[in-house]
C-alpha cells in the first residue's frame, strides 16, 4: 500500500473504466468481459483469478488491443498513464507494445516461432522499437538478460525446440524485459510448467520484481501462485469483476460467495480442512442469468439475487464486493 | 410423407442456408449446375435439334448462324415454299448451311465455291434459286441492287453454338456429349470406390504385414501423376467407355484406400469399439456397426471431388486422342479436333465444349466441396 | 543426427519408394492388359509378326524374368528400344533428348504456381472473411475445374490469334535461333552463352505455356497457404510477436507465412507429381517438345517400349523430386534434425 502512494502520486498507471469486450459468434454475441473497472498502480503485482473462461485472458488481450477475432472492445477505456488507449492508431499502438506494455503468454512452447534463433526475437524486438541499436548491441543485451535470468548465454543461438519448458518462459520475461516494459501482463505463466519447474519460475519473477520495481498483472487460475506472488487479488465471474481486495485480507476472510467457494476448492496440505466442491457450472455466457449472475451456484442466494444484478461496493476499507449479502449494512463478513 | 413432414424438411433444407452459411450456398450451387446438366443430357433426345453425329449445316457456321433465306432472280420464278424446291437446279455454297439444307429438300444441288459464285450463277440464269443464311443474304445481297429478290421466310433452326468441322452442330453434340464424360467419370470413381474402400477396410481394421504393403503400394500409386498412369492405361487397354474408366479408375483407388484406413485407425481406438470387442463382437458386426458408418460421410464427400477430378481426366485422355471412340460426341475430343482450326480463328468449336468440362467439373467439387464443410463439422472454422 | 546423416538416410530410403514405383509401372503396363503385343497392334497384324516383336521385347520369357531382366535394365539406365518410328532406337536417348524442354517448363511453371498460389492464399488468410478472401477462394475452386489444355486453348485464341502478341506453339521460332546446348534448357543457356535473341526468343514462347499450367496449380497452392496461414495466424507465436510491438508486415511474413510454408513444403512432392500429368496435356496443347508430346506421339505409333520407359522415367523422376523436397524441408525446419 505505502509503496504504492510513493510511485505514483496515487495516480494509477492503468485504469479500466466499464470495458466491455463482446465476441461476435455464430450463435450471437457474447460478452466475455463486462464493464469491467480496475486501476493498476505502479510496482504492485494484481492477481487476476477465476474459472476458465471467465474471461480473464480476454481482459489481458484487450489490455493490448489485440483480442482475436470474432472478438471485439465494444466500449469502454482504457487509460494507460492518463491515455487511452483505445484511440491510438494503430501504429502508435504498436510502439506501446513492448517498451510500455508487455506480455508473458500460457504455453511457451508455442510463443516462440519454431523457425527463429533465440537471439534473433531479441535482435528483431529491441530493434523494432529502436532501429539505433545495432545487432551486436542487441544480442549483448540479450546475454546480459540471459545471465541475470539463469540461463547460459551460449543458448542463445538455439532454436526455441532445443529448450526446456522452463526456459523457453525465462526466455518470454527476458524478451519483456529486454524492452523495458512498465506493464507485464502475465497470462498464466505456470500452467504448462511442472511443479518443481513452476516454483523456480516463482522465485525468479519475485526476484525480479524486487529489483525492477515491476508492474504485474498475474492472470491465472491457480490461487496458489497469486497468494504468493500477488499485493492485490481481483476476483473474476463470467465476465464481471466480483471482489477486489488486498490480499491478505481477501484470502482470509473472503467476502464473495463465490471467492469464497473458490479458495474452498484448493486443495491444502497443511490444513488438514476438507476440500468442498463448488457445484454447478458456470453460466452460458450468450445467455447470463438475470441479477447476480452466480445465484444459481450461490448457498446464499435470496430472492433479489435472482432479479436484481448486486451493486460494486466498498465493504472495507480496500476491499470491494458486487453481493447483495452486504447491501445496506446488514454484514460486514461473509461468515461473521 | 406427408404434406407436414414435406414443409418442415424444406423448411430445414432453407433454415441450413442460416448455419452453414457459405458452406450452403457452394452445396446448392453445385447441386443446381449437376442438375440442369444431368437433365438436359437425359432430356437429349427433346434439347437436341440435330443428330450430333451427322452434319446439319455447313462446316464453321458461326453461333447464331444457320438459318436458311431462299434467293431467287426477278420475274423468273414460281417458287414460294422451300418445299416447292423438290428437282429444282438450286445453287449454293459447298459444305455449307445452304447445301445441306437444299440436299434435304431434294433439290438438284449445285456446289458452288462461295455463296457469292452461287448468286452470280443465279443471276446469269443458270439456276433458280439460291440457298443462303440470313446473315450471308445480308451481306452479299446489297450487290446485286434488287436484281434478285428473297423468297420464303428464313426458315430452319439457328445453331445455338454453331458447327464443328465436319459440319455437326456443337450444340447437339454438347448436350449429347455430357451422357459419356458424366458415365465414364461415375462408373471409374465407383470401380476405385468398390476397390479401394474393402482394400483399406482390410488395412485398417487387420494391420500388420498387409497393412503395410498395401500402404506401400497405394502410396506409391498416390505419389505418381495419375494422368500419366492413366494415359499409359489407356493406349493398352484401347478406347471404350469401360476401359478409360478402368483406366481412370486405377488412380484414385488410393485416395478411397487412405480415407477408409485413416478412419477406421481412428475409430478403431475409440472406446465403444473396444468395448464391443471385449463383448464379443465379431469382426464383421464391428465394421458394419460402427466402422461403416463413421466412414460413410468422408467417402460421399470424396466421391463428389473424386468425380470432378475423373471428369478432368477424361476430358484429358479425350483430348490427347484416347477416350470414346469416334463419331461419339466427347468434349475433350472436340477440343482436340477444333484446336487444329484455331490458328483460323474458329473461336467456337473449342469454347464451348471445354466450358462444359470446367462447368461440369465445377459443379462436382462445389457439390463435394460443400458437403465436405457440412458433413465433417471438425474441420469448419468457428 | 546431423544434416548430411539425414540426407544419405533420406537417399537411403528413396531406394525402396523407387523400387514399388517402377515394378508398379512394369505390373500395370505389362501384366494388367495381358498381352502388351496384342493390346497395341491392330487386329489383323500378322502372327508372325507379332511373335517377332515379343521376342524382340523379351515378352516369350517367363514373367518374372522379364522383372527381373527390366529392374537390371533399369538400373544400367536402360530403358529398352523403340519399335517405331525408328526401329532400334534406345528410348532413353530420345527422354534425354526431350527432358530439358519438359524441365524448363515444369519449373518456370512451378514458380507461377508457388508465386500466384501462396500470394492469394496468404492475402486471404489475413483479411479472411474480406471480399478479397471470396475471391480468392472462389479463383481456387474455379481454376482447379477448368481443363488445363482449354485453358491453354482459350489463352492461344486470345494472345495469339487476336492480339498476335505472343507465339502458339513450340519452343523457338527457328531452330537456327537455338542457344548452343549447355543444360538444354534454352533460357538457361541463352543466358549462359549471353545469346540474348534467342533468350527473347524463347521466353517468348514459353510464357504461355507455363502460364497456364502454372496456373492450373495455383489454385490448389491457395487453398493450401490460405488454410496453413489462418493456422498459423491462430499461433501463440504470432499473437507474442505483435505483443512485442513488431511491425504488422513482419509478423505476417517473416513469422506467419514463414511457418506456414513448413507444412507447404512436405506436400510440394505430391502438387510437382500433379505439374508433371499437367505437364503432359499443355505440351501436347502447345505442340511442346518435352516428354509429355513425346508420350502421346508414341502411343500414336503403338511404340510400346517407349510408353513404358516414359512412364518408368516419371516414376523416378517422381522419387528424385520427392528426395529433394524433404532435403529442402530438413534445411529449413529446424525442428527435424534432431
Amino acid at each position: 500500500m505505502d509503496e504504492r502512494k510513493q510511485s505514483g502520486n496515487g495516480i494509477p498507471l492503468l485504469q479500466l473504466r466499464d470495458l466491455v469486450v463482446e465476441y461476435y459468434t455464430r450463435s450471437g454475441v457474447v460478452r466475455a468481459v463486462d464493464s469491467v473497472d480496475l486501476d493498476i498502480y505502479k510496482g504492485e503485482v494484481v492477481g487476476l483469478v477465476g474459472e476458465s473462461g471467465c474471461g480473464k485472458s480476454t481482459l489481458g488481450m484487450a489490455l493490448l488491443r489485440l483480442v482475436r477475432s470474432p472478438g471485439k472492445i465494444t466500449s469502454g477505456k482504457i487509460l494507460f498513464k492518463g491515455k487511452d488507449i483505445l484511440t491510438l492508431s494503430e501504429n502508435a499502438m504498436r510502439d506501446l507494445r513492448g517498451p510500455e506494455i508487455s506480455m508473458i503468454f500460457q504455453d511457451p512452447m508455442t510463443s516462440l516461432d519454431p523457425l527463429q534463433r533465440i537471439d534473433d526475437h531479441f535482435v528483431e524486438s529491441i530493434r523494432a522499437h529502436d532501429k539505433h541499436i545495432s545487432k551486436e548491441d542487441a544480442i549483448k543485451r540479450a546475454a546480459e538478460l540471459f545471465d541475470l535470468l539463469g540461463i547460459a548465454p551460449d543458448r542463445l543461438q538455439d532454436y526455441p525446440h532445443q529448450l526446456s519448458g522452463g526456459m523457453r518462459q525465462r526466455v518470454m520475461i527476458g524478451l519483456a524485459l529486454a524492452l523495458d516494459a512498465d506493464l507485464i501482463v502475465a497470462d498464466e505463466p505456470t500452467t504448462s510448467l511442472d511443479v518443481l519447474v513452476e516454483a523456480q519460475f516463482l522465485d525468479l519473477l519475485k526476484d525480479l520484481r524486487r529489483r525492477y520495481n515491476m508492474t504485474l498483472i498475474l492472470i491465472t487460475h491457480n490461487i496458489g501462485i497469486v497468494a504468493e506472488l500477488a499485493d492485490r487479488v481481483a476476483v473474476m465471474y463470467a465476465g464481471e469483476i466480483v471482489e477486489l481486495g488486498d490480499a491478505g485480507p481477501l484470502f482470509a476472510e473472503p467476502l464473495h460467495p463465490y471467492t469464497d467457494a473458490l479458495l474452498g476448492s484448493v486443495p491444502n496440505i497443511k490444513l488438514d480442512e476438507e476440500l468442498k466442491i463448488m457445484g454447478g457450472q458456470p453460466p452460458d455466457l450468450l445467455d447470463p442469468p438475470a441479477g447476480c449472475r452466480f445465484h444459481p451456484r450461490c448457498p446464499y442466494a435470496m430472492d433479489r439475487c435472482r432479479e436484481e444484478e448486486p451493486p460494486w461496493q466498498e465493504i472495507q476499507p480496500g476491499h470491494w464486493a458486487a453481493c447483495w449479502l452486504y447491501a445496506e449494512g446488514k454484514r460486514e463478513t461473509l461468515h461473521g | 410423407m406427408n404434406d407436414w413432414e414435406q414443409v418442415g424438411l424444406i423448411a430445414r433444407f432453407l433454415r441450413g442456408r442460416k448455419w452453414y452459411g457459405s458452406e450452403w450456398y457452394i452445396t446448392v450451387a453445385g447441386a443446381f449446375i449437376l442438375f440442369i446438366v444431368i437433365s438436359s443430357t437425359l432430356l437429349a433426345p427433346l434439347l437436341a435439334p440435330y443428330n450430333p453425329i451427322k452434319p446439319a449445316g455447313g462446316r464453321f457456321e458461326e453461333p447464331g448462324a444457320g438459318k436458311t433465306v431462299i434467293v431467287v432472280a426477278t420475274g423468273t420464278t414460281n417458287i414460294t415454299k422451300p418445299a416447292d424446291l423438290a428437282g429444282q437446279k438450286v445453287a449454293a455454297k459447298a459444305h455449307s448451311t445452304g447445301s445441306v439444307r437444299a440436299e434435304a429438300l431434294k433439290a438438284d444441288v449445285y456446289p458452288a465455291l462461295s455463296v457469292k459464285k452461287a448468286l452470280d450463277s443465279l443471276a446469269a440464269g443458270n439456276v433458280r434459286a439460291v440457298l443462303l443464311t440470313t446473315q450471308e443474304a445480308q451481306k452479299l445481297l446489297p450487290a446485286y441492287q434488287g436484281a434478285l429478290k428473297t423468297v420464303g421466310k428464313p426458315f430452319g433452326i439457328t445453331f445455338y453454338m454453331g458447327t464443328d468441322n465436319l459440319g455437326r452442330d456443337i450444340w447437339s453434340r454438347i448436350i449429347w456429349g455430357a451422357r459419356g464424360i458424366l458415365l465414364v467419370a461415375i462408373l471409374a470413381a465407383l470401380f476405385s470406390a468398390l476397390i479401394g474402400i474393402p482394400l483399406g477396410l482390410i488395412s485398417g481394421y487387420w494391420g500388420g504385414t498387409v497393412d503395410r504393403v498395401l500402404s506401400l503400394i497405394m502410396d506409391s500409386i498416390y505419389a505418381f501423376p495419375g494422368l500419366i498412369l492413366a494415359i499409359a492405361m489407356a493406349a493398352m487397354l484401347g478406347p471404350g467407355i469401360v476401359n478409360i474408366a478402368v483406366a481412370i479408375s486405377v488412380v484414385y483407388i488410393p485416395t478411397y484406400f487412405r480415407i477408409t484406413r485413416g478412419q477406421v485407425l481412428s475409430v478403431k481406438e475409440e472406446l465403444y469399439v473396444e468395448a464391443a470387442h471385449s463383448l464379443g463382437a465379431t469382426a464383421s458386426t464391428i465394421i458394419k456397426a460402427y466402422i461403416f458408418p463413421n466412414v460413410v460421410p468422408s467417402i460421399v464427400v470424396v466421391f463428389s471431388l473424386n468425380i470432378a477430378d475423373a471428369i478432368l481426366t477424361e476430358a484429358g485422355l479425350s483430348f490427347l486422342g484416347l477416350g470414346l471412340p469416334p463419331p461419339t460426341p466427347d468434349w475433350g475430343f472436340d477440343l482436340n479436333k477444333g484446336r487444329a482450326y484455331l490458328p483460323l480463328g474458329y473461336w467456337w468449336p473449342i469454347t464451348f465444349p471445354g466450358a462444359m468440362i470446367a462447368l461440369v467439373a465445377l459443379g462436382f467439387s462445389l457439390l463435394g466441396e460443400g458437403l465436405g464443410e457440412i458433413l465433417n463439422p471438425r474441420l469448419r472454422e468457428s | 543426427m546431423s544434416l548430411r546423416s539425414y540426407i544419405i538416410t533420406r537417399i537411403l530410403m528413396t531406394i525402396p519408394m523407387l523400387l514399388v514405383l517402377v515394378t508398379l509401372v512394369f505390373f500395370i503396363l505389362r501384366v494388367m492388359p495381358g498381352d502388351p503385343v496384342l493390346a497395341m497392334m491392330r487386329p489383323g497384324t500378322p502372327k508372325a509378326y507379332l511373335n517377332e516383336l515379343r521376342h524382340e521385347m523379351g515378352l516369350d520369357k517367363p514373367i518374372m524374368v522379364q522383372y527381373v531382366d527390366y529392374l537390371w535394365d533399369l538400373a544400367r539406365g536402360r530403358l529398352g528400344t523403340s519399335l517405331a518410328p525408328v526401329r532400334g532406337r534406345p528410348v532413353a536417348k530420345d527422354l534425354w533428348a526431350k527432358f530439358p524442354a519438359t524441365l524448363e517448363l515444369s519449373l518456370t511453371s512451378f514458380l507461377i504456381t508457388i508465386i500466384v498460389g501462396v500470394s492469394t492464399g496468404a492475402y486471404a488468410a489475413y483479411k479472411r472473411r474480406s471480399a478479397a478472401d471470396y475471391t480468392f477462394r472462389l479463383y481456387s475452386i474455379i481454376i482447379y475445374a477448368i481443363p488445363v489444355f482449354w485453358l491453354g486453348l482459350m489463352f492461344q485464341l486470345i494472345f495469339g490469334v487476336y492480339l498476335h502478341w505472343l507465339p502458339v506453339a513450340g519452343r523457338i521460332d527457328d531452330l537456327a535461333l537455338a542457344p548452343k546446348t549447355i543444360t538444354g534448357m534454352y533460357l538457361l543457356d541463352s543466358v549462359l552463352t549471353g545469346n540474348w535473341p534467342s533468350f527473347v526468343n524463347a521466353a517468348k514462347h514459353l510464357i504461355l505455356p507455363s502460364v497456364t499450367l502454372g496456373l492450373y496449380l495455383s489454385g490448389i497452392f491457395t487453398r493450401l497457404t490460405r488454410s496453413n496461414m489462418l493456422n498459423s495466424l491462430r499461433q501463440d507465436f504470432v499473437t507474442a510477436a505483435r505483443a512485442r510491438g513488431i511491425s504488422e508486415n513482419r509478423v505476417v511474413v517473416r513469422h506467419a507465412l514463414k511457418n506456414a510454408f513448413i507444412p507447404i513444403l512436405t506436400m510440394m512432392g505430391l502438387q510437382f507429381a500433379l505439374l508433371l500429368a499437367g505437364a503432359v496435356l499443355t505440351e501436347s496443347t502447345f505442340s511442346w517438345p518435352g516428354l509429355g508430346r513425346f508420350l502421346v506421339e508414341r502411343i500414336g505409333y503403338r511404340d510400346f517400349p517407349s510408353i513404358q520407359g516414359t512412364v518408368a522415367f516419371f516414376a523416378i523422376l517422381v522419387a528424385v523430386v520427392s528426395l529433394l523436397v524433404d532435403i529442402l524441408y530438413a534445411y529449413l525446419d529446424p525442428r527435424i534434425r534432431y
